[in-house]
């Protein structure tokens, strides 16, 4: 009797640990279904992926660290000063698109292979590394053009007339473009879920990703060259979040300063709601586009109830806690 | 651990008042060359009309301060390059703190004003609760303090005449953005509003249509209030516009309390192909150039040039520690920039610097400038 009614609790506690982030996103849309007239259209559910592409693809880049226990807190700002580059490359310097498209997610290459060295071989914790990262990255994009935003027919400093280039059709089409009404954000989040969940999941790469970052050790003595995994982990989340950029600032259609810092938290709680989902206990890609469209789907429906900022805020800790709740509260036994 | 954090902060705290005071000690010298080597002529001429100059600013060399709440946004840019350049123009030696919208680092801004002996401390917005002792505590130092966009509630014998609250006539600028939304909707229509509340300027507007606004014009109706924050709104706002566009059907105006707000409701209305008019308060070069993209849907923004404040500030300052009297509260004529005054894109883009040919009182003022104030531009020279 003991015994099955034990087994009975256990079984319900494994059932919220695999589903209870779920739970409450299906529970958030019924409600928001029930409240609201237009929730449930297909504009407005495009509108949710839309606007959780940008948190999705900085939450990605936050996923790859975490990979290999490590954490990435640079990736808002490295999505921000993507942004003002490929600004940067079309205003003021009338370079093509293209330049505009390459030279940021360089960027977010290099930035990724700087805090791996830090990380590595300077060994300062990668937290301390890519807060210090954040600084200086959030500093460098509000001091590229001296504090302002970078955008079309913007006058050029001591007189110089006004810019010369302006942000690229082709460009804003990353942004803002749509295909067979789909918005094209979404399909760059969509490719980018599936490349890093079949790369996690279906290569050598991934899942020696995960063995370093679930015990280090032990991967280094079954001849996994640890440090080389760590190095990949941080280049692919530095080359996400340039991604990211390059979506925010196409969407915002100029160069905003210091833009990308809005994103990181929002891409911390998703990355870390992703996750719990389905009881994977590691991060995941899947797992953390669940986390993006649970925050997608606050923010919307709060908006729609006319939710002023600060209670908006209050719904979203409320409701990561008691997702998260549920989930972890196994761990207790 | 503990003795290695003290030791960081210390050399932290070194840095930042060797950075401070650094980058003005560099251009002094510069600037007291030529005047070593020119001809003892103009010196002579100079020594001569140093006679106006008042005794108290006399021979010294004035440090100020500006601390900010938040430096970004090419509104709050101009106006840190409005302070900046009257500044120079008297050989003040400024420094600008740029809080980044920390209220605690704010008051830490203004404390260290107040050790470091700076003649005068220049505010830009803050909240009054978090500030009013380190205030206080500057103007007991016998300090002034000219504020930019709040108030702070400090009795008369601490104060003693030198502080000021400036604003641009937010109650003004709320009216004319308001009416003109009133008067193109024919006083009737469905209104996306916003709100910044729990800011002095943005309260400020939103007073004016609370109060008179929507009591005057029954028709006016408000369907959806956004109100985001002052951190980094852009992005926010136009997510936020564009989850009503999607699900409302009819909207017939979107009002921008502050353009930073306002620029991401142009965007939102851009990308969703309606028609809708946006009506805003302040202006930048940025929305200046998407009000000319789209003369149909950004229609008007009241504004003062932030350069102006910037120039009275510094003057206001400049009075008070020459003695002289200058007003608790004082507000700057805001203008209705209407896209319909402005030429069309293809004519000529229009800047900041270009809207003083269409509006009296923008790009500069003659507010509080003494003579002897030009008398000491001249000694700069």
């Amino acid at each position: 009797m003991q015994n099955t009614k034990q087994k009975s609790k256990l079984d319900i506690y494994s059932f919220f640990y695999k589903y209870g982030t779920i739970i409450v996103t299906i529970v958030a849309i019924l409600f928001f279904t029930i409240t609201l007239d237009n929730f449930m259209r297909v504009d407005n559910i495009t509108n949710i992926f839309r606007s959780v592409s940008i948190v999705c693809l900085i939450a990605l880049a936050i996923t790859m660290s975490l990979t290999v226990d490590g954490f990435d807190l640079s990736v808002g700002a490295v999505a921000g000063f993507a942004a003002v580059i490929a600004a940067k490359i079309m205003v003021i310097w009338e370079m093509s698109p293209v330049l505009a498209i390459v030279v940021p997610l360089l960027v977010g290459i290099l930035i990724g292979c700087i805090n791996a060295f830090l990380i590595i071989k300077v060994q300062i914790s990668d937290m301390l590394t890519t807060l210090s990262m954040m600084f200086v990255l959030t500093g460098v994009s509000i001091t590229f053009q001296n504090g302002t935003a970078i955008y079309n027919y913007m006058p050029l400093p001591n007189n110089g007339g006004i810019a010369p280039g302006t942000m690229h059709p082709a460009y804003l089409f990353i942004g803002q473009g749509k295909v067979m009404g789909i918005p094209f954000p979404v399909i760059i989040m969509l490719l980018v879920v599936a490349l890093v969940h079949i790369f996690l999941n279906y290569t050598k790469y991934g899942r020696y990703l995960y063995m370093v970052g679930g015990n280090e050790e032990a991967a280094k003595l079954s001849g996994i060259p640890t440090k080389k995994y760590r190095l990949l982990a941080y280049v692919f989340s530095g080359f996400i979040a340039a991604l990211g950029g390059l979506v925010l600032g196409a969407r915002l259609g100029s160069g905003e300063v210091n833009a990308g810092a809005t994103y990181l938290m929002d891409a911390v709680a998703a990355a870390y709601i992703g996750f719990s989902v389905l009881g994977i206990g590691k991060a995941n890609a899947i797992g953390t586009l669940l986390g993006a469209l649970l925050m997608g789907i606050l923010l919307n429906g709060l908006v729609m109830m006319n939710f002023p900022y600060y209670s908006q805020d209050i719904v979203k800790g409320v409701v990561l806690i008691l997702g998260l709740g549920l989930t972890y509260y196994k761990r207790r036994d | 651990m503990k003795k290695f954090f003290a030791l960081l902060l210390a050399v932290l705290l070194i840095f930042s008042v060797v950075g401070c005071s650094s980058q003005p000690k560099e251009s002094a010298p510069e600037k007291a060359e030529p005047a070593a080597t020119e001809s003892s002529e103009p010196a002579k001429a100079s020594e001569a009309t140093s006679g106006n100059i008042p005794a108290a600013l006399q021979g010294k060399t004035i440090k100020m301060a500006l601390i900010k709440e938040w430096g970004t946004g090419t509104h709050m840019i101009t106006h840190i390059n409005g302070v900046k350049a009257e500044a120079a123009r008297y050989g003040i030696e400024l420094s600008v703190i740029d809080a980044n919208n920390d209220l605690t680092k704010m008051a830490e801004g203004i404390d260290n004003a107040v050790t470091n002996k700076m003649d005068a401390i220049l505010i830009s917005h803050g909240k009054a609760d978090a500030l009013t002792d380190s205030v206080t505590n500057a103007l007991k130092a016998g300090i002034p303090v000219i504020v930019f966009d709040n108030d702070f509630d400090v009795p008369e014998e601490i104060h003693k005449g030198k502080l000021v609250s400036l604003d641009q006539y937010d109650l003004m600028m709320g009216l004319l953005s308001q009416m003109s939304l009133v008067q193109e909707l024919d006083g009737k229509g469905k209104v996306v509003y916003n709100r910044v509340a729990n800011v002095p300027p943005t309260d400020k507007r939103h007073r004016i249509w609370e109060g008179g606004i929507l009591p005057t014009y029954t028709g006016i109706e408000v369907i959806n209030t956004i109100d985001l924050g002052t951190d980094n709104p852009m992005p926010k706002a136009q997510t936020a516009l564009e989850t009503i566009l999607t699900t409302t059907d009819k909207i017939d105006a979107v009002y921008g309390v502050w353009d930073e707000y306002a620029k991401g409701f142009y965007n939102a209305i851009v990308a969703s192909g309606k028609k809708i008019p946006l009506y805003s308060v302040d202006i930048s070069d940025q929305d200046l150039a998407m009000m000319q993209d789209h003369p149909e849907i950004w229609r008007s923004s009241a504004a003062v040039d932030p350069t102006v404040v910037g120039q009275v500030q510094v003057r206001l300052a400049l009075k008070a520690l020459a003695g002289e009297k200058i007003p608790r509260y004082y507000s700057l004529k805001p203008v209705l920039i209407h896209v319909d005054d402005l030429p069309s894109k293809d004519e000529r883009r229009v800047t900041m610097a270009d809207l003083a040919e269409f509006y009296d009182g923008w790009g500069s003022t003659t507010d509080f400038l003494e003579d002897w104030m030009l008398e000491m531009e001249k000694q700069q020279k």
